[in-house]
């Protein structure tokens, strides 16, 4: 359940992130346009842009609206006139034969282009200056914009040449509309009698010239060329130009050249007589049809079109517009009109109100009627239009949706001019577009078209029963494809479909259209894997239900169907559809849909989902299910299809269970057949090979249901189904194991409870042997299974499971044998064990017996050890850290004997009490040593409780951030149980303050965690603990918990809450005092080492351990003494660099002990690794910079000298050469200081002694310091 | 391109509007909207659930959804394939009882980030009856001034019957959804 929620919230979350996008936005715009309009204000003061990084500002954030270009509308008048203007102005200004006006208009053009890609080219036009004497103007600058073309053409945008380029021909596109006849305005032409009659002026020659041009290029002024041309050739005083222009293009089109300006230029030709016949008059374009259209139909059959899904969609717009052209222009009679009413106008005066509404619904009754259906039909339809038709639904087909989108328009449109039983055809070729042979696209194209008619009322109401049945069925399109399917975007405009049903067919013409839709509908939105169909088909029926008044349980439905609860997949199956299938009419398709099409869909995960969808139905028809749903499920569990076969597996299961729980009694045969499910599949061997690891875990989960509900089984399948769980028990995938573990569960406690002991005792015995199987597979199942024996499994030998287990938490003493997972099952096992144990046992006797406290002793003493030494598992294989899954199975596996412990603490104390009022003590029959103890016998005691809390809070600043949380939670638990006080917690009031009780707690971020746990610092008991966790954090490899950790402990160390100066010394010290400690618990253990030298060294670098008075020499020595012990030898660069940055740190401190990590330095720039040696020189360089003591002060210069020179890192031998020239400039003899450190000399005899230094210095300074 | 950028397209081509009505039970919003469809407005019941209706309004079509001020309202705020475009907030300006209800009620749809790119008008309903508060009464109990800067809102005193001040506010609101949505032309 909680998981279920978690995924609801998130897929919210994410809608969330989306759809605030725009009101986000919206907010900014408002800021932001002050930054635009002060950048824009200088522009405009000047003329001109004097920095173009104001353009990429403005660029940068105009560019960010793209979605939601009509938040900048209201703006646009604002930005594009003065801009328009200044180009207008400076072109006259300057004259177009300066090449200054290129370089200013060019990143002017740059904003206003990026208002055209976000708001549309029209709104951005309607402010362009447009005046008659701006054409020529226009022209010339575009001709000087075409002519400078450079070579760069692929990164023009950049300069702001095809900005420039574009913005000139839309102002062209505005400016070619002029009112006067353009020869007029030519000024070339001294004289308006030099042309003969439409005889094309200069200037519009020159317009064609480079729009022409433009129509073979790939940038964006393509379309725009083709805009200029649609709006200059279709000017009445253009005939000529306008068919010497269709001649250049049947020219174009029908030429077979293959290369890519050919290809561009097919586009551009195409795109541009789809927006002359879009501008043009009729009267003008008809004579063009017959070869355009020829053009356009042989085109769209060549290989160009079959390879450019572009020049298709513009070949699409070109027939459509061939075709409309063709027609002659009527709206249909025939057409269907919605009943919609307007908002009356005349609203204040209520009498007139009445009188105007009647005259409204008059009217559309009257168009309702088939009046003229008769005058229609004689409508004459050129032939070309059936070509024209037949182009358009091969476009409903076409592979890519852009194509398809622009055919179901065209039919849409063209429709619309036709007659009745015309339009009846067109329908009937689109339906025939939903037949099993054809493609997804053509179903999808279907749908659109289907909506567009529908849009368009050109659907009547009449037709719908043959249209129906084809929506519901594309409604639940869905086409195996290889291991996928396709078919969503089908659906989805399937419910689309019925949403533009709901608002184009009035409510009454509706109503028993959605009834058939309704089931489907929900289904869908229920049922659906894709998230866009569930909600496409719950808005489809909102949006019919709202517009019904009154629809059987609508309102209900769409309050627990909506956009927010459907956006989770598992709360649509299992809890949406759960409260619809109690109404009337709904049950019965949603068991079909599972049945059909999801028990055996491809994807695993909605296969197990429909399984548990399936079972929650049961309680609304149990008897249903299991006569008809079961007896269809049961023979599917032999399907031949894997997919098919695993989903009725797990159907069957959970039908069962789900049967089982709402009490209903199976009858005999249905019993039998259920048993005889896994033995037919074992039979069939349909869990071997391919797909069989998906069947095992399936079959786990049916033994698992059927065991649940005790259905009756034969010995002899009791048998087979044991044996089958063992064998996935041991297999290597865990998803099997867990499934087989769980069915074992079950079946144990079903099947074999009441069996002989004889059988009991070899199960145990089995179980406890394959723990030590070489197999390690065997070993994890094994030692899972062991936990969940039942209690008479385990009683009688509970000592020696309890034993093994401990065991096999052990890391392995052969490295080969090692394996976390083993050991993490080990460690799970053995908590449920101990808790069957514990509460097996209360159920049979109310008092202990002496067995009983041998076993809480066991638990005490060896369980407890076992889970602590669990918890400091830090086994690393190439996967990572995977000892941490063993520390926090041990997290949670202390916690769980802790509650035990305490409890039988809690129940022994109270029968103490009793004992001394009666007379005969039942401890009496225990052991002299136990009844001894008895009354002062506490399990949990101060040691457990301070382990436990030291541990866990270990845990809680190591590094993982998945522990440190699950250790924070855990501490919580204990701290505040509800059942049962956990005694002897030390310093318990100040845990309580750190983890308060009621506290929106963060665990998982660090600057919560770190901050709040670094303060049980204070305390010795959990100081060390606490350290050894955190110089993991600390000097970790992770920046950021770096950073976070080591802020919280110099905080802490500095005092950040108190400012009580010997507060901070202590905690100075104590902290020195512990670091000590872990350099001696974790000896030459790296893990722990090399982080703690790195926080050593950072914390000298913050100088802390500086002022520690008579302390400081001491830790420094102990600290230098334990890095000469673990440096020796090291190969890890990170240790050893550690190490060099804190000799460093310490030679260069005043107290005498520098010498001793002076000569430590000095050592390693013979070490063997040249790296080291040349850190070491550094090292050295900084020290004798700034320590002048070590060195006697007329020799540092040539010691310097000596460190800078030399090539450390170069020869071996040469660095111990000029190591020994330095050692005698200095005066330093290679003796005793030197040899501690030397990594490579006199290994025997030094070792021991310098183990007795460590040792004295540590206790020596633990003496000083009072602990 | 998808379905939804498709409908989008359409939708604006068309220059449909998406319009919530909202307020507490009983303020008159299923009235409001049969006035101004021009139904008979002397039977009403109050409404579960939701209605919607179409009304054409100059070149705008107007998809009002009237929701019943007794449910909660979640489920209509938004579906797949469209958002919502306006808010109508009507009040019942002779319940001064519940005004203070209706504040609280107002203030949390506002706080809705899913509604608050849509233009609010504010109704104060009911203005027929004598006595009752006028609207910039109802503007200082619901301290509208106080609203988020980037909200367009408007309030307006109508009566749902004699239709006074409600053309005044739909026009209102139809302007200033254009303005947003579609171009100022
Ligand atoms: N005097 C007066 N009464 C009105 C006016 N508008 C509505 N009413 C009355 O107020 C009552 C409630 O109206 P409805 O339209 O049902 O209110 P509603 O807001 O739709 O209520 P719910 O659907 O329950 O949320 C009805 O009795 C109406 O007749 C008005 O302008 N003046
Ligand atoms: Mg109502």
């Amino acid at each position: 359940m909680e998981a279920i929620e978690e995924t609801a919230v998130t897929m919210n979350q994410e809608e969330d992130e989306l759809e605030s996008k725009e009101t986000v936005l919206q907010k900014y715009f408002l800021q932001e346009w002050n930054t635009v309009k002060s950048l824009l204000d200088d522009i405009v003061s000047k003329s001109r842009v004097s920095n173009p990084s104001s353009v990429h500002r403005i660029r940068s954030i105009l560019d960010k609206y793209q979605e939601q270009g009509q938040l900048l509308e209201p703006y646009l008048e604002t930005i594009v006139s003065p801009l328009m203007n200044i180009i207008r102005s400076r072109t006259i200004e300057l004259g177009v034969a300066s090449n200054e006006i290129l370089e200013i208009i060019k990143p002017i053009c740059i904003i206003v282009y990026t208002l055209v890609t976000v708001c549309g080219y029209k709104s951005v036009i309607k402010f362009f200056p447009h005046q008659v004497s701006d054409l020529e103007l226009a022209v010339s600058l575009l001709e000087k914009c075409h002519h400078t073309n450079s070579v760069t053409s692929l990164r023009q945008e950049s300069t702001g040449e095809m900005e420039a380029k574009c913005v000139t021909l839309l102002w062209l596109y505005i400016l070619v509309l002029v009112p006067f006849d353009i020869s007029t305005v030519d000024t070339s032409i001294a004289n308006n009698d030099d042309l003969t009659e439409f005889e094309l002026s200069p200037l519009v020659l020159r317009i064609i010239g480079f729009c022409k041009d433009y129509l073979s290029t790939a940038g964006p002024m393509r379309t725009m060329a083709g805009l200029v041309l649609s709006r200059l050739l279709t000017r009445p005083d253009m005939p000529k130009a306008f068919t010497s222009f269709v001649e250049w293009t049947h020219a174009v089109m029908s030429s077979v050249t293959e290369d890519l300006l050919h290809h561009l230029q097919l586009l551009g030709v195409v795109e541009a007589l789809a927006a002359i016949f879009k501008a043009g008059s009729r009267n003008l374009l008809l004579d063009a049809i017959p070869v355009v259209w020829n053009d356009t139909s042989m085109l769209y059959k060549s290989s160009d079109a079959a390879r450019s899904p572009l020049l298709r969609k513009y070949l699409m717009k070109l027939t459509q517009r061939i075709g409309l052209t063709s027609l002659p222009h009527r709206l249909p009679t025939w057409r269907y009109m919605g009943r919609v009413a307007k908002l009356n106008v005349s609203l204040n005066t209520s009498n007139k109100i009445d009188q105007s509404n009647l005259s409204v619904n008059d009217n559309n009754s009257n168009s309702n009627e088939m009046l003229d259906r008769e005058e229609d039909e004689e409508m004459d339809v050129p032939e070309i239009v059936e070509e024209i038709i037949e182009m358009l639904l091969s476009g409903l087909r076409d592979m890519d949706t852009v194509v398809r989108w622009s055919a179901a328009k065209g039919i849409g449109r063209i429709s619309a001019h036709l007659t009745s039983s015309l339009s009846q055809e067109v329908l009937l070729s689109v339906l025939e577009l939903f037949s099993p042979g054809e493609g997804d696209g053509s179903w999808h194209g279907g749908c659109l078209a289907l909506a567009e008619l529908a849009r368009r009322g050109l659907l009547l109401p009449a037709s719908l029963p043959k249209v129906v049945p084809v929506i519901l069925k594309a409604l639940h399109y869905d086409v195996r494809r290889g291991p996928h399917s396709v078919g969503s975007h089908v659906r989805d405009a399937a419910a689309y479909v019925c949403w533009a049903f709901g608002r184009a067919y009035y409510h009454t013409d509706m109503r028993s259209i959605l009834e058939e839709f309704a089931p489907h509908l929900l289904t869908v939105a229920c049922y659906d894997r894709e998230v866009n169909c569930r909600r496409a088909a719950a808005a489809a029926f909102q949006e019919n239900v709202g517009r019904q008044g009154n629809y059987p349980y609508g309102i209900d439905i769409v309050n627990t169907a909506d956009y927010f609860s459907l956006s989770s997949r598992v709360n649509s199956y299992l809890h949406v559809a759960d409260s619809i299938a109690q109404y009337e009419g709904y049950l019965f398709p949603f068991v079909d849909d599972l049945l059909d099409r999801k028990i055996c869909h491809w994807d695993k995960s909605l296969r197990e989902l429909a399984a548990k969808a399936l079972a929650i139905l049961v309680k609304y028809d149990p008897q249903y299910f299991v006569s008809t749903v079961m007896e269809k499920l049961i023979p599917c569990t032999l399907s031949s299809d894997l997919c098919m076969r695993h989903g009725a597996t797990l159907a069957t299961g959970e039908l069962v269970l789900a049967l089982h729980q709402c009490s209903f009694a199976l009858p005999s045969d249905k019993q039998k057949s259920l048993a005889g499910v896994v033995p037919a599949i074992e039979k069939a061997r349909l869990y071997r090979g391919k797909g069989g690891e998906i069947m095992r875990a399936a079959v786990s989960r049916f033994i698992e249901c059927i065991s649940i509900s005790e259905v009756v089984l034969s010995e002899k399948i009791k048998r087979s189904l044991l044996d089958t769980l063992n064998e996935n028990l041991r297999h290597p995938n865990s998803q099997i194991q867990n499934a087989a573990v769980n069915g074992l569960k079950h079946f144990i406690r079903a099947y074999l409870h009441a069996s002989d002991n004889k059988a009991t005792i070899d199960v145990t015995e089995k179980y406890l042997n394959m723990l030590t199987d070489a197999n390690v597979a065997v070993r994890r199942g094994s030692a899972l299974a062991i936990g969940v024996l039942p209690y008479e499994l385990l009683a009688s030998k509970w000592r020696n499971v309890l034993l093994k287990l401990c065991g096999s938490c052990k890391i392995e003493e052969n490295p080969e044998d090692r394996d976390a997972e083993a050991r993490v099952n080990a460690v799970k096992g053995l908590t449920l064990v101990c808790e069957t144990l514990i509460n097996g046992r209360k159920d049979t006797a109310t008092s202990f017996v002496e067995d009983d406290f041998s076993l809480f002793i066991l638990i005490k003493n060896e369980v407890m050890m076992s889970l602590f030494k669990a918890l400091d598992d830090y086994s690393v294989d190439n996967r990572g850290d995977v000892g941490s899954w063993v520390r926090e199975a041990a997290l949670d596996g202390l916690e769980k004997c802790t509650y035990m412990l305490c409890k039988i603490d809690k129940s022994v104390c109270l029968s103490g009490r009793s004992d001394e009022n009666e007379i005969e003590p039942i401890t009496h029959l225990s052991t002299d040593s136990v009844h001894k103890n008895n009354q002062e016998l506490h399990l949990f005691d101060k040691n457990l409780a301070t382990n436990l809390v030291g541990g866990i809070c270990k845990q809680a600043v190591e590094k993982m951030d998945k522990l440190r949380e699950a250790a924070a939670n855990a501490l919580y638990r204990i701290l505040y149980n509800q059942t049962i006080y956990i005694p002897y917690i030390p310093f318990r009031e100040k845990l309580e303050e750190i983890i308060p009780k009621e506290a929106d707690a963060q665990w998982a971020v660090p600057s919560y965690s770190y901050p709040r746990f670094i303060q049980l610092f204070q305390y010795g008991c959990y100081s060390r603990d606490i350290l050894s966790g955190l110089v993991t954090s600390v000097g970790g490899l992770q920046d950021s918990l770096k950073r976070v950790s080591l802020s919280a402990l110099l905080d802490y160390l500095e005092g950040v809450e108190s400012e009580d100066i010997n507060r901070i010394t202590s905690r100075i010290n104590m902290l020195s005092v512990d670091i000590l400690w872990v350099l001696q618990q974790y000896k030459k253990c790296d893990r722990v080492i090399v982080p703690t030298l790195k926080t050593i060294e950072i914390l000298f670098s913050k100088k802390i351990f500086f002022n520690m008075e008579a302390h400081t020499p001491a830790f420094f020595a102990a600290v230098l003494d334990s890095l000469s012990f673990e440096l020796k030898g090291s190969k890890d660069f990170s240790k050893l660099y550690a190490g060099i940055s804190i000799l460093g740190y310490i030679a260069s401190v005043q107290e005498p002990i520098n010498k001793r990590a002076f000569s430590q330095l000095l050592n390693f720039l013979g070490h063997r690794y040249p790296k080291i040696r040349k850190a070491s020189a550094e090292q050295l360089y900084l020290v004798l910079l700034e320590n002048g003591n070590l060195v006697a002060e007329d020799k540092i210069d040539k010691a310097l000298e000596i460190i800078s020179e030399t090539c450390w890192d170069s020869d071996i031998d040469l660095a111990k050469h000029q190591r020994l020239n330095l050692n005698q400039i200095i005066g330093v003899e290679v003796g005793p200081l030197g040899n501690n450190s030397d990594g490579t000399s006199r290994k025997t005899s030094s070792k021991n002694s310098t183990d007795l230094d460590e040792n004295a210095s540590y206790s020596s300074l633990v003496e000083s310091s009072g602990f | 391109m998808g379905l939804l950028s498709i409908i989008r397209k359409i939708k604006r081509k068309e220059k449909e509007m998406r319009i919530l009505m909202v307020g507490l039970d009983n303020s008159g919003k299923t009235t409001i909207v049969l006035k101004i469809n021009g139904e008979d407005t002397s039977v009403i019941s109050p409404t579960l659930g939701f209605n919607i209706k179409t009304i054409t309004y100059q070149k705008y079509t107007l998809n009002i959804w009237d929701v019943g001020g007794q449910k909660t309202i979640r489920s209509y705020w938004r579906n797949y394939f469209e958002q919502t475009d306006g808010l109508v907030w009507v009040v019942d300006s002779s319940d001064l009882r519940r005004l203070d209800d209706c504040k609280l009620e107002l203030d949390n749809l506002l706080k809705e980030e899913r509604l608050s790119g849509a233009s609010l008008l504010i109704l104060a309903n009911k203005q027929d009856i004598k006595g009752v508060l006028t609207p910039e009464e109802i503007a200082k109990v619901l301290n509208l001034e106080a609203m988020d800067k980037s909200r367009h809102w408007q309030i307006v005193g109508c009566s749902a019957y004699t239709g006074e001040g409600l053309l005044e506010g739909f026009d209102w609101l139809v302007q200033d959804i254009a303005s947003r949505i579609y171009m100022l032309d």
